[in-house]
């Protein structure tokens, strides 16, 4: 079943040049890990964030589930967000007052939800950041803060997780270690998964690949070239 | 507690140092308010509690009340505090007295031990309170012939009887046509009754204590209520609605002042903190922040800083208030001032302060709110939604930018032109708190400089008395009272020209009746007309004006009396003619032998006199020595000058601190302005660093930058300021004749100021930018 579908996706930012993202059309099934790739500047960040419903398309549409994300109004919108998907960016984008713990919990908050204590050292157990839950984001190295942003990511068990070079700030080691917990939520917890990467290897380790060149995103259909 | 309180706890926790200065800020704001409300209202109460002192303490006095009435009137009539007369009838006086004008005779009233302490010792002159039934107090303009032991045989409602004089009380005070001739009457007689109160509420009081007399049976033609109406009028519940008005427009716009300061000061730490979190905003937005959850993030700030801000206001506002006003009573104790003020601290400037400050902050508050909850997610990761949009137009260099000698210079330069929105909203904040200061500053100081110079001036000592017989007597004890430099006096006689020769203004004019040898020695022998000048304001100019002819030679025709010739006419420089006044001085045996042929008979007249004194500081003394001469009115005005001035120091004191504190917010928001964007641009300058640019090029360029921002709003301030100063100033131009000039001090102030405040920062930024951990902010994001 496909939980995600986007439609005629396009993105203009002006008249004059070509269009960042043209038509794209895509569907991601419940459960799934998608890479996309393409080079710099194709368009990959652009249509991340119109999945998201971070950002608005010139045309098309994107559709959760039932729900057609673009006629959300702005309240309705941001709780889909928060409810529905989670996002990781390149860089973490931690808010540097909060701990590792309340950065973690901040969308269930912001949702006027209360985590679970059990829920929340288990999933600082597997992030691998049971030691450092009353830490300021400052006081950690790169990867433990894309740790922390990969928690908060998952904390309200979004529909699906959109990640943006999610590694691409980090060595080798750390990048495999942020991939290999994406995967693990990927198969353990049954998380949908959408990863932008320049990375073949990552690539490779994802049910499915989605090209983007500019602009136009070819594999977006599951019966594509997979 | 909330994920958006705990955010913005932490969040101003994060950055210490500046919610320390905002806070700071905001309490210098909240100082003036509470400092404003609590002092408009002590200064209020204090001078209701002076004026009250007259009536002593009440509020309404009510006459001729039926007996049977008044037990039920002063129970259900509202009254806090009650005092009760009784009208004894009418004074006809049938000896004892030589000389009665008044075409109304006033009424005598008793009075028990406890309303005659309540209501006469203030207002008592010479003598003492009456202690028997047969003895009378007698209002001080009557005249020479009732001092104290005298004898006056009075007509009343159980037929003649003989009273004795025990003293005098001022026909000055707002219960005056209540009671003047006072005896001692132990209880309520079997009469008409007075009633003098004050009261519980105060709402509608005129119209309330009327309607009362009325319903407890007070007949029409009888109907005798009268208020402590400058006292009253302090509190806004005079007869008069103007001055209702008046309190209520002075507050308002003491309020607006304060509110416009401290809004844009208020609004400048919000906006900046918006600006600077707007990448923060994104992200909480991305993660699911709806635009309400963002806009309360910004709002719980405003008042989270303000709540704090509020108790330092409480505590210097307070604190500064009393100790002005300790300062100020000692000074009033020192001048011999009889003012006393006290703290009011009442609930409603405490409340409606915080009420204020709040409410300023909401307002504050609402564009940046609103500012921050319409950041798109995406600011979460594009930087550069921040930027404003430039036009192609800041893009070129401009003439600063041609000019401007070195790569550093050139980059401030292009730095400050296209901040474009961000600097325009900088330059006007800046203008108009820059504004407020010169334009009040100079309106404040041109309206105190005028009103202190704005009297005539007047003998030390002056008053009326009443003479039957030559004053030749009178004058020379006078003259040899110790203390006195000088004195002059004469009896004064009302004559009426029958024709109006060209100069002559009124057709009322004063005799002034002087003794021969004063005539001899002081005019020469010759009968003159004194003519006296004033300074009188005509559309906004200084004229000089007289009601009489600068020179005059020749008969005057007047009815009853004849004719008189004027030998001269002199404009006197002398104190004591001016004081005097207008008039034709002729000799005693002159005015006799008109009297006589005109067959006019005169029991005596009115007197007025003026003493200098050779000490100003015995003006007490000398003038109880003086009362003693001439009882009457007397006008101490060494007394009401240093009254005068007393007040006009005080005025000037708390307009002055009004003004000290209105710039200080002023400041604080210049200071709140220029340092948080030193803050906000950190990772720019790290950035600069790391490509090689030296700390003295960077604090150069920044100096540049921060020069050219306060130059602008210098400039702009200054330019609105003075048409401030110019409405104001015309806008009062019916009430007080002030001349406008440029505000050049003010300006130099605020240059002076703006000036340090440049070369601190200059100073700050340098050591920030040597001392900062580059990688530190580069790694940031
Ligand atoms: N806010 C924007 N305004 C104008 N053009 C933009 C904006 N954001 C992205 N673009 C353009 O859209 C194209 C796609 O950008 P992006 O999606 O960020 O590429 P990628 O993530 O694949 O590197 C690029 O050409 C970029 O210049
Ligand atoms: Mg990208």
């Amino acid at each position: 079943m496909s939980i995600l579908t986007a439609t005629d996706l396009t993105k203009q930012y002006s008249a004059e040049e070509l269009p960042a993202l043209d038509h794209a059309n895509l569907s991601i099934e419940a459960g799934e890990f998608v890479a996309i790739v393409g080079p710099s500047g194709s368009g990959k960040s652009t249509l991340l964030h119109m999945l998201g419903g971070v950002d608005k398309p010139t045309s098309g549409t994107v559709h959760l589930y039932d729900t057609n994300v673009f006629q959300l109004n702005e309240t309705q919108l941001a709780i889909f967000r928060r409810r529905q998907v989670g996002l990781i960016y390149q860089f973490y984008n931690l808010l540097p007052t909060l701990t590792v713990e309340e950065n973690i919990t901040l969308p269930a908050d912001l949702d006027g939800q209360k985590v679970p204590e059990k829920e929340i050292t288990e999933l600082l157990a597997i992030l691998g950041l049971s030691d450092k839950r009353t830490a300021l984001p400052t006081t950690l190295s790169g990867g433990q803060q894309q740790r922390v942003a990969i928690g908060r990511a998952l904390i309200n068990h979004p529909a699906i997780v959109l990640a943006d070079e999610p590694t691409g700030n980090l060595d080798q080691r750390n990048s495999q270690d942020i991939m290999d917990l994406l995967r693990a939520a990927n198969t353990k917890r049954g998380q949908t998964l959408v990863v932008i990467t320049h990375d073949p290897d990552i690539a490779a380790q994802a049910d499915r690949v989605m090209t983007i060149t500019d602009g136009k995103l070819t594999g977006g259909e599951p019966d594509g070239d997979h | 507690m909330g994920i958006i309180n705990r955010l913005t706890l932490r969040t101003l926790q994060g950055e210490k140092g500046r919610t320390i200065l905002t806070i700071l800020s905001m309490g210098v704001a909240a100082t003036l308010a509470v400092a404003s409300l609590v002092g408009f209202t002590s200064a209020q109460s204090s001078l209701y509690h002076k004026s009250i002192q007259d009536t002593g303490g009440m509020q309404v006095a009510i006459s001729n009340i039926p007996r049977k009435n008044v037990a039920s009137l002063v129970k259900n009539g509202g009254f806090e505090k009650v005092v009760t007369g009784s009208n004894l009838g009418t004074v006809k006086p049938l000896s004892g007295i030589t000389d009665w004008e008044s075409d109304q005779l006033p009424t005598l009233t008793g009075m028990d031990p406890v309303a005659l302490k309540t209501l006469v010792t203030p207002i008592l002159t010479t003598g003492r309170l009456p202690r028997t039934t047969s003895e009378l107090l007698v209002p001080s303009n009557v005249g020479i012939k009732y001092k104290a032991g005298g004898v006056v045989r009075l007509q009343t409602i159980n037929g003649p009887k003989n009273f004795t004089v025990v003293g005098s009380v001022t026909g000055f005070h707002d219960f005056a046509n209540a009671y003047t001739w006072i005896t001692y009457q132990k209880n309520l007689a079997n009469r008409p009754a007075l009633v003098a109160g004050s009261l519980k509420n105060l709402n509608r009081v005129q119209a309330n204590m009327t309607a009362l007399a009325k319903r407890y049976g007070v007949p029409d033609p009888l109907l005798n209520v009268r208020f402590a109406d400058r006292a009253l009028a302090l509190l806004g519940a005079g007869s008069n609605l103007r001055d209702k008005a008046t309190i209520v427009t002075l507050l308002a716009i003491m309020l607006a002042i304060i509110g416009i300061a401290a809004g844009m000061m208020i609004y400048t730490s919000i906006n900046l903190s918006v600006r600077s979190r707007i990448q923060r905003y994104g992200l909480l937005r991305s993660i699911g922040a709806t635009p309400k959850q963002i806009r309360k993030l910004v709002y719980r700030e405003g008042v989270t800083l303000i709540l704090p801000a509020l108790v330092l206001g409480y505590a210097a506002g307070i604190g500064g208030i009393s100790v002005t006003m300790a300062t100020l009573n000692q000074y009033f104790t020192k001048m011999e001032i009889d003012i006393h003020l006290y703290l009011a601290i009442s609930p409603w400037p405490l409340v409606g302060s915080a009420l204020f400050m709040i409410l300023i902050t909401f307002l504050a508050s609402a564009r940046p709110a609103a500012r921050a909850a319409g950041v798109s997610p995406l600011a979460a990761v594009r930087d550069n939604l921040t930027t404003p949009k430039l036009r192609r137009r800041q893009l070129k260099p401009g003439i600063w930018g041609r000019l401007a000698p070195t790569p550093l210079s050139r980059l401030a330069v292009k730095n400050y032109r296209r901040s474009g929105g961000v600097r325009w909203t900088m330059i006007a904040t800046l203008s108009i708190s820059i504004m407020i200061f010169v334009g009040f500053t100079e309106f404040a100081r041109t309206v105190l400089r005028d009103v202190s110079n704005d009297f005539d001036p007047v003998a030390d000592i002056s008053g009326d008395g009443y003479a039957t017989q030559s004053i030749a007597k009178p004058l020379a004890q006078l003259k040899t009272t110790p203390g006195v430099a000088d004195a002059f006096a004469a009896k004064t006689a009302g004559l009426e020209l029958s024709k109006r020769p060209t100069g002559f203004r009124m057709s009322d004019m004063t005799a002034w009746i002087v003794p021969d040898q004063v005539l001899k020695n002081q005019f020469d022998k010759k009968t003159t007309l004194i003519s006296t000048t004033t300074r009188v304001y005509v559309n906004g100019q200084r004229r000089i004006d007289r009601n009489l002819p600068a020179s005059f030679q020749g008969d005057l025709q007047f009815k009853k009396y004849g004719t008189i010739h004027v030998d001269q006419t002199i404009t006197p420089n002398n104190i004591l003619y001016r004081t005097v006044g207008d008039g034709l001085v002729i000799s005693e045996s002159q005015y006799a032998r008109i009297t006589k042929d005109v067959k006019l008979e005169s029991k005596g007249n009115p007197v007025r006199y003026a003493v200098t004194l050779t000490n100003k500081k015995d003006h007490a003394a000398v003038f109880k020595a003086v009362q003693q001469i001439f009882p009457g009115n007397g006008w101490d005005s060494i007394a009401g000058d240093q009254t005068n001035k007393g007040i006009l120091t005080a005025a000037q004191l708390l307009v002055y601190g009004f003004l000290a504190l209105l710039s200080l917010v002023s400041l604080a928001n210049i200071i709140n302005h220029i340092f948080a964007n030193l803050l906000q641009r950190r990772r720019q300058l790290a950035m600069l660093q790391s490509i090689g640019t030296t700390p003295p090029q960077i604090a150069g360029m920044l100096a540049i930058e921060n020069g050219l921002l306060l130059v602008a709003s210098l400039f702009w301030g200054s330019v609105l300021g003075t048409l401030l100063t110019m409405v104001l100033l015309n806008q009062l131009s019916g009430v007080y004749q002030v001349g406008f000039r440029l505000p050049w001090l003010e300006i130099g102030i605020v240059a002076a100021v703006l000036l340090v405040v440049w070369l601190i920062f200059n100073f700050v930024s340098y050591r920030l930018v040597r001392r900062q951990d580059i990688d530190h902010w580069l790694r940031l994001n």
